[in-house]
């Protein structure tokens, strides 16, 4: 760089060489993309491919073993889509309750004084973390496929449970619908809980005198969602499997796919979270443990009331991009056959319409707005961990 | 189409398909010496120095390649027949193998110059893929194999049946299609890759694998137990097979239709491997003398020389002789040649004259 | 590992000391003592039949299935039978020599970057960033100083597993530099687009984007230019840990006090020269353990190529349990897959922990 002078001064002004840039680095990028598309749209009109996406409405001649919705071959590749988002959100959710009960329980045992319960924790955590989920979801799938017996000799311990190769079979009640009861009785316990919560605070801080907490929302929100489930299965009339043929027919199947895709998901993601768990409760300094000693807190206060609060906030962030791995990661169920937005779109619709563009553009964006809501739930949930005077 | 008799559909299909022949037919009245028409895909090749073909992944008898990365099959037999027409030698081939997926992205994006590959002729894969379909060298129909010892020897015994197939194919569509048909229950598991299916049902994860009769005798030799496993005989779809082409390039989809006709023909005609040279000098028939270029100038009119055929049949042999090699009775997977005999014994398979 | 034994009242004798070790760590409380009873149980139920399968009842030696006739434990015959498939795949035999030749000169170089404090790193890190990618690639695929070709579909096992890791690796390392540094720099455009590429490929599964490069890629590129299997699946592997890498990077770059940059500024050095002689150095050397972590993603993400056919370690491993001459095996593969996956990064993330200790040491 020589004297700023003239013209140069003029080149060098920070300012021109900043719009310079943007516009020289956002036009490339546009220049790239304009010609990614219009070699595109050139050979699409050159190959006489069709576009669009009428395909969406039309008979999609596909069925699979797993639905949330009424579906059948005749019915079209958007319903096709929308069963296999389902399956993905039903996966993802299911595999999302069970990462974070065992992620949580084997990060806090990591921690353990017990010496061998620690070991085996960290044990468990290094063997899920270093290895490919892939591994797991296609082991979980081989194991239950090739070792279990096949529907001949199934394994029955009662009860009309069958167990064989093919799945798990289980009584379904007629009406499955009478066990809303259950959710519902648990928001009902949160809600009291929630008040007795904020009673006894208030009662703490006016008298000092402590109220067990814990035990009574233990029993509000396990109690009372068991009663309701109790309630809910003497009342209903239960559908048995039976063998017929080439299957049980009745009750309903967890069949292998969905079985291993599940729990491959949630271990490998339990390792994860344990870790993180580890990390945040690790994070919450010493001296704070301490104090909370020295005031004379007990040790389920100190961790409830010092502990808990301090780790959710480191925990809460990384705990967050594990969900949406574990989202994302659902698309593995395409190499065991089941039947996930992947595997029905990207697979079977694809092959069958030809349409790449429009179902890539479409899969990807049904993965980002996934993403994006579990992002914008979590950080609002993360609200109310982080410190509030911030 | 499904319960129409083979034959009529075949005959059918044969007609449909053979369709531009007269075009072509009338070509060298109007432009003798045609120089003029574009032949991108075969300038391209040329210019290359050897064809890309598209295969399947692995399926015995159709394209299947050994440990020393030797293709064998029906199906890659037609793309060897291809470049000995056009380079005089069979071996100038690369081979792409595509799942069943990447199939026609990777025949419409130019990476390979056609699909030989099992692939079954349907309408709105012609209409909307942007695909030509240019002839059959394979009539497949769908069948399905089961274990022995379920004792199953009919597919009317399968109604509540577990199926493994491969997502996307013509199948997945038409069992579902048929077991309704037929008030018939039944819970398909959709795998993304073939093999994967084949696994699956060999672990008994299925009742049963569907896919074509041909493709079936194929994957059987990857089974455990090849013996203990039955291919039902009774086909529930007519799927005509045969090589793809990009639309867009007639000449070149005549090109492969041609060399294809030139095969059945040979057979048709009694041109083998071993006698297509005595044939070129002493054959009477003006047919045959015009096919294997004694005569008139068929292969210039391609854009090939005129021996084209004769090499073809010289190095690769005619239908019969590619059918008995790969899948026929000399292959570990003896299917008959039924339908896929010619219309002469029989068969449905059939070629336009040489004219 | 960090351990949190909490040390024992000082006993007298080394025999008091263990007991009181045991005693401590195992037997604190009731409670305590029933959760190693447990644990103990839960190892009883589980090693000796690991063990006994993966040892003792296993067979070893032979070649064929009938070597394994009537075994109860594990086929490692099978493995043995397979072993150059997990190495090479498909690669010609008597080429194999070039990825031997390969995987040396990638180990030795390996070992010299990674070893803390060998000298003259910066010159081999610049001859293996530069001029060993190429001529791996060449010494790989052939096709110059008559060595003959050996096309990607050939390619299998471990070799394209590390092949593909390195290969996305050195797109993704680069770009995700370049990434956070757009979305922590100044200029809003460039921002706004690194925040929109990071967050979209962030937001997608590796699986479709693997997937739909090979359908996508094709269809952008002009008519009749073909793109490799293998490259479309690197291509699209380093695309998406890029973005993964620009967070970690991003991470390292906030750590700075913005007085650094500042001062460069300060002292006459423009935006690139305090990007490279300042800010990165510093920001890079705090990131490194975050950027080995998303290299073991890569590594075990690479698998995913399975869904194009294309068959890595563990692919490979999947496809020898469908081998119809080895009938009724196929764990044994997936545990060897498996076993390899897992030491390699073990160890890596071994590496990554000891680096962030010691980087941890010296900055605070």
């Amino acid at each position: 760089m020589s004297k700023r002078t003239g013209l140069s001064r003029y080149l060098f002004d920070r300012r021109v060489l900043d719009a310079v840039t943007q516009v020289a680095v956002v036009g490339g990028l546009c220049a790239l993309i304009w010609y990614f598309v219009s070699n595109a749209s050139d050979q699409l009109v050159r190959g006489g491919i069709a576009s669009g996406f009428d395909f969406l409405w039309r008979s999609s001649g596909v069925d699979v073993p797993v639905k949330l919705i009424p579906h059948a071959n005749a019915s079209s590749y958007a319903n096709l889509l929308l069963v296999g988002v389902l399956n993905t959100l039903l996966v993802s959710a299911i595999g999302i309750v069970i990462a974070t009960v065992l992620g949580f329980a084997i990060g806090i045992a990591r921690l353990s004084r017990n010496w061998l319960l620690a070991r085996l924790c960290g044990a468990f955590i290094e063997f899920v973390r270093n290895i490919p989920l892939l591994f797991f979801v296609l082991a979980w799938y081989f194991v239950i496929v090739n070792m279990l017996p096949p529907l001949r000799q199934s394994l029955s311990p009662g009860a009309g449970i069958f167990l064989n190769n093919r799945g798990l079979y289980i009584p379904w009640p007629d009406q499955p619908s009478r066990f809303l009861a259950v959710p519902a009785a648990f928001l009902a316990g949160a809600v009291v809980f929630w008040l007795v919560r904020r009673w006894a605070a208030a009662r703490r801080a006016r008298t000092g005198r402590g109220f067990p907490v814990g035990t009574v929302g233990g029993i509000l929100m396990l109690g009372l969602p068991l009663a309701a489930a109790l309630g809910a299965g003497a009342a209903s009339v239960w559908d048995v499997p039976v063998r017929g043929g080439f299957n049980f027919r009745g009750g309903i199947v967890l069949i292998p796919e969905f079985v291993a895709i599940v729990v491959a998901l949630a271990t490998y993601t339990a390792g994860f979270i344990a870790e993180i768990v580890r990390g945040g409760i690790l994070a919450v300094s010493k001296g704070q443990i301490e104090a909370a000693q020295a005031l004379g807190l007990k040790h389920g206060e100190i961790l409830r009331l010092i502990v808990v609060p301090q780790a959710m906030r480191a925990i809460v962030p990384p705990l967050t991009s594990q969900y949406l791995n574990l989202i994302k990661n659902s698309s593995f169920g395409a190499f065991i056959a089941f039947p996930e937005t992947v595997s029905v779109f990207l697979g079977s619709t694809l092959t069958q319409t030809g349409q790449a563009i429009e179902i890539a553009a479409i899969t990807l964006a049904i993965y980002l707005a996934i993403s994006l809501a579990v992002s914008a739930l979590m950080n609002w949930y993360n609200r109310f961990v982080a410190i509030p005077t911030r | 189409m499904r319960f129409a008799t083979p034959l009529i559909a075949g005959a059918l299909l044969a007609a449909l398909f053979n369709a531009p022949a007269p075009s072509l037919a009338q070509a060298p009245a109007a432009q003798p010496a045609a120089p003029s028409v574009p032949r991108p895909t075969l300038d391209a090749v040329r210019a290359r120095g050897h064809l890309e073909c598209g295969v399947h992944l692995g399926l015995p008898g159709f394209s299947f390649a050994d440990n020393t990365g030797n293709w064998t099959g029906i199906d890659v037999d037609l793309c060897r027949a291809i470049a000995a027409a056009i380079f005089g030698d069979a071996t100038k081939v690369r081979y792409t193998p595509t799942s069943v997926q990447q199939r026609w992205a990777v025949l419409t994006s130019n990476q390979v110059d056609l699909l030989s590959r099992n692939s079954t002729i349907t309408f709105s894969r012609d209409v909307t893929l942007g695909l030509d379909f240019v002839g059959i060298n394979f009539y497949e129909g769908q069948t399905f194999i089961v274990r022995r010892a379920s004792g199953v020897n009919s597919v009317r015994q399968m109604d509540g049946a577990t199926i493994c197939v491969a997502a996307g194919s013509t199948e997945e569509r038409q069992v579902q299609d048929y077991f309704q048909e037929n008030n018939m229950r039944l819970t398909v598991i959709n795998f993304q890759r073939n093999e994967d299916a084949v696994a699956a049902y060999d672990a008994e994860r299925c009742d049963a694998y569907t896919a074509g009769l041909g493709a079936l005798a194929g994957q059987r030799q990857r089974l455990r137990a090849p013996d203990q496993h039955v291919i039902l005989q009774e086909t529930i779809s007519n799927d005509p097979q045969g090589p793809v082409v990009r639309q867009g390039d007639a000449h070149w989809g005549d090109l492969v239709r041609w060399v294809l006709n030139g095969m059945i023909a040979a057979e048709a005609f009694g041109i083998t491997s071993q006698n297509v040279e005595q044939q070129r000098a002493s054959s009477r028939n003006a047919e045959v003398r015009r096919m294997l270029g004694a005569e008139g100038n068929f292969g210039q009119m391609l854009g090939l020389s005129n021996d084209w055929l004769f090499n073809a049949i010289k190095q690769v042999g005619n239908y019969g002789e590619s059918f008995e090699r790969t899948v026929g009775m000399q292959s570990p997977l003896r299917l008959e040649r039924g339908r896929n005999q010619l219309w002469l014994r029989g068969g449905i398979l059939f070629t336009p004259p040489f004219q | 590992m960090s351990t949190q034994t909490t040390s024992p009242a000082r006993p007298p004798a080394v025999r008091l000391r263990a007991l009181g070790w045991v005693r401590a760590n195992l037997l604190a409380t009731p409670l305590s003592a029933a959760v190693t009873l447990l644990c103990l149980w839960l190892l009883w139920q589980t090693v000796p039949g690991l063990i006994g399968w993966a040892v003792i009842d296993a067979r070893w030696s032979g070649t064929t299935r009938e070597a394994c006739q009537g075994a109860t434990g594990a086929c490692w015959v099978f493995v043995r039978a397979w072993f150059d498939q997990f190495v090479y795949g498909f690669y010609p035999v008597d080429q194999r020599w070039r990825v031997d030749v390969a995987g040396i000169v990638f180990a030795l170089f390996a070992a010299v970057l990674l070893w803390p404090g060998f000298p003259r790193k910066r010159v081999v890190g610049v001859v293996a960033a530069v001029a060993f990618p190429p001529a791996c690639i060449v010494l790989l695929l052939g096709g110059w100083f008559g060595l003959p070709v050996v096309e990607t579909r050939l390619w299998g096992g471990m070799m394209l597993t590390a092949f593909m890791a390195v290969y996305a690796g050195l797109i993704a390392v680069p770009l995700g530099i370049l990434l956070a540094l757009g979305r922590q720099g100044r200029l809003p455009l460039i921002r706004t687009v690194s925040v929109i590429l990071i967050e979209f490929w962030r937001g997608v599964p590796i699986l479709t984007v693997i997937f739909l490069a090979s359908f996508i890629l094709p269809l952008i590129v002009p008519a009749g230019v073909t793109v490799d299997q293998l490259a479309r699946a690197v291509i699209a592997l380093g695309l998406v840990i890029a973005a993964y890498m620009a967070e970690v990077v991003r991470g390292g770059l906030q750590t700075l006090p913005p007085g650094q940059a500042e001062a460069a500024r300060a002292l006459g050095l423009n935006y690139w020269k305090t990007t490279l002689l300042i800010v990165l150095p510093q920001a890079l050397r705090v990131s490194i353990p975050g950027l080995v972590n998303e290299f073991i993603a890569l590594i075990k993400n690479t698998s995913l190529v399975l869904i194009i056919s294309l068959f890595d370690l563990l692919g490979v491993a999947h496809r020898a349990k469908s081998d119809p001459q080895w009938a009724g095996q196929g764990l044994e593969a997936y545990v060897f897959a498996g076993g390899v996956f897992w030491l390699v990064c073990f160890a890596l993330s071994r590496y990554s922990l000891g680096l962030e200790r010691r980087l941890g040491v010296g900055k605070r």
